[in-house]
């Protein structure tokens, strides 16, 4: 049987957006016949982060072995027992020093330092059991130097899940670094030598083809995808009598000046429209990492329109999101970035069938999922709040018109973004890459 | 037995973050007490806190006698001197001077920072206090509460 080693830091039950695409990975590798051993971080680490969410983990394969290794960001530690007492009165200079330490292990700030554990970790799980194949999910991107220890010290092969991207800023569309630079040589080194290279668009995959041409081959578009509800969606007609559900559901992975024109465009469209004068808007997920949950700026900007309807109401449990979808009638999409962001939660938005409202770039990789989603308001050519306050009033009328008919195209719609359906042939195709086996290439 | 809290603040929270840990650590029966750096009139106190003082100069109760006062005061002008535009030493000199601060971190389970610039006088506090558990942030104490993490107390 042939062995993966799965190095996937936000593996469930870490409750971040990574483990759902980490755990259908891992699941459809085990159940095309390989063992699968996963490498990740301890749960403490994810503590000082957003938290766990055990509900996740219920989606596993019980046949994955799962070794946590007691890795955790220094940064955020929260045993003030732990500092020195030149951290504690010096938070900012031991935070530069600690970055300047991290780069000096791996060109990464914040996991630089995780670099040689790792590599330990990775080499340890091998020994125990030989592996045919490395598959690493960054990021971080530090990962990949375990990878790439194993490659250079046993000749096991690997492959890359880039479910962001290295030397590519998402969010500006520009160069991270150039290739003659510590990290761009790590990278250069590490995916010209990696059996795959998966990208989660088309716009990342052609960044990274243009890039490394000699391995434009290799590099393939593996793009998100959503779960199945825990619960189904059931959502009923929505009553204009008494108001609408707006709702957004995600990390906070926007600037908060998003939400200024966001929030003033809700408050006008209050005053233009009266079933949205009597509806509210409420803001869900995790908005704020660690000591600083439910701390952000973007709070600050909810808590002071709350008289206008709007409310921050904490994250929410996988096994919760039915029931909170349920509770909306519209979906308020916020996404940064321009092409080459899709971003994770546009493909839950669009498997719920409900009116769905862009604030976002109108060049934007989610047009691509939404694009022919027949409850869709555009994003406005310019998020302003008199555009956005035009977006509300026609997602109010797309909740409350909307047919039976379009609810059906709209839920048909989300059915070709199933994640395991988007996943499953790029397993199958990564696993024949390495071992011929009936079961990889897709025999019954 | 009731887990007490002590948190120092030297801005006012954000009422978002406080809320969900405070409701957590009240449903396990704990009892927070909060001493800040800021009028706590500009806080609107979430449920869940039992106390908030003021430390420092201005917290100094009209209520004392004259001479008390005095006496606060010039601890207070004896602690400029020696800060002097030190505010992280400043901020622990008032801390340990503060006798209200004193009794409720003599009882205490844990301190807490809620903001980066009440760390160090939740450091040195600790220092001085073994066997309290002192963190950064509510969410630490709320995960240690429901055995998620560890927080040492500082005995070997």
């Amino acid at each position: 049987v042939p062995h993966l080693i799965y190095i996937a830091i936000g593996f469930p039950p870490a409750a971040k957006s990574s483990a759902y695409r980490m755990r259908t990975t891992a699941n459809l590798f085990c159940e095309i016949g390989w063992d699968v051993t996963v490498v990740t971080v301890h749960d403490e680490a994810w503590e000082r982060e957003f938290g766990i969410d055990p509900t996740l983990s219920e989606g596993v394969d019980p046949r994955i072995r799962i070794v946590k290794l007691p890795l955790s960001r220094e940064d955020l530690d929260p045993d003030i027992r732990h500092y020195s007492e030149f951290r504690a009165r010096n938070p900012k200079q031991w935070l530069a020093d600690l970055r300047g330490r991290e780069m000096e292990a791996f060109p990464e700030p914040v996991f630089g330092l995780w670099r040689e554990p790792l590599e330990q970790g990775v080499a340890e799980v091998h020994t125990q059991r030989p592996a045919d194949l490395v598959l690493v999910s960054p990021a971080p991107n530090t990962g990949m130097a375990a990878a790439w220890k194993l490659w250079s010290d046993a000749a096991v092969p690997y492959a890359i899940d880039y479910r962001d991207a290295w030397s590519l800023h998402v969010l500006q569309g520009t160069e991270a670094f150039d290739l003659d630079t510590p990290a761009g040589q790590w990278e250069s080194k590490i995916i010209t030598a990696a059996r795959q290279l998966w990208c989660v668009n088309q716009a990342i995959a052609d960044f990274y083809r243009t890039r490394y041409p000699l391995v434009s081959d290799r590099i393939k578009t593996v793009p998100n995808g959503y779960d199945p509800f825990p619960t189904p969606i059931d959502a009923g007609r929505p009553d204009a009598s008494s108001g609408l559900s707006f709702g957004y559901l995600g990390t906070a992975n926007f600037p908060a000046e998003m939400l200024t024109p966001l929030l003033d465009g809700w408050r006008r469209a209050r005053t233009d429209d009266a079933v949205l004068a009597r509806s509210k808007l409420v803001f869900r997920g995790h908005f704020g990492a660690g000591m600083a949950r439910g701390a952000i700026r973007h709070v600050a900007a909810i808590e002071a329109t709350t008289a206008y309807g709007v409310e921050y109401a904490g994250p929410v449990r996988r096994a919760d999101l039915g029931k909170v979808y349920t509770g909306w009638d519209a979906l308020v999409l916020v996404s940064p970035g321009g092409r080459f962001v899709t971003a994770g939660k546009t493909y839950e938005y669009v498997a719920t069938g409900l009116p769905i409202m862009s604030v976002h770039a109108p060049v934007h990789g989610a047009c691509e999922v939404l694009d022919g989603y027949p409850l869709w308001v555009r994003p406005p050519q310019e998020l302003q709040a008199e555009s956005l306050a035009r977006s509300f009033v026609q997602a109010a009328a797309l909740a409350l018109g909307a047919t039976e008919e379009q609810r059906a195209a709209a839920v048909a719609h989300a059915a070709r973004f199933e994640r395991r359906r988007l996943l499953e042939p790029a397993v199958r195709a990564l696993a024949a890459s390495v071992v011929a086996s009936p079961l990889a290439e897709g025999v019954p | 037995v009731t887990t007490k809290v002590v948190a120092l603040a030297t801005t006012p929270p954000r009422r978002s973050a406080l809320a969900p840990p405070l409701a957590e650590i009240a449903a396990r029966g704990g009892e927070i007490v909060l001493g800040c750096w800021f009028d706590p009139v500009v806080l609107t106190i979430p449920a869940g806190i039992g106390e908030v003082r003021m430390i420092g100069k201005s917290a100094i109760p009209e209520r004392l006698p004259a001479r008390r006062r005095w006496w606060r005061r010039r601890s207070e002008s004896d602690i400029d001197l020696a800060a002097g535009k030190d505010l992280a030493t400043k901020r622990w000199l008032q801390a340990r001077s503060d006798p209200w601060l004193a009794d409720a971190v003599a009882r205490a389970d844990y301190l807490v920072a809620l903001d980066q610039d009440a760390v160090y006088p939740v450091w040195e506090l600790a220092r001085a206090h073994p066997g309290v558990r002192a963190a950064f942030g509510l969410p630490a104490v709320t995960a240690t509460l429901g055995g998620r993490l560890t927080l040492s107390d500082g005995r070997a």
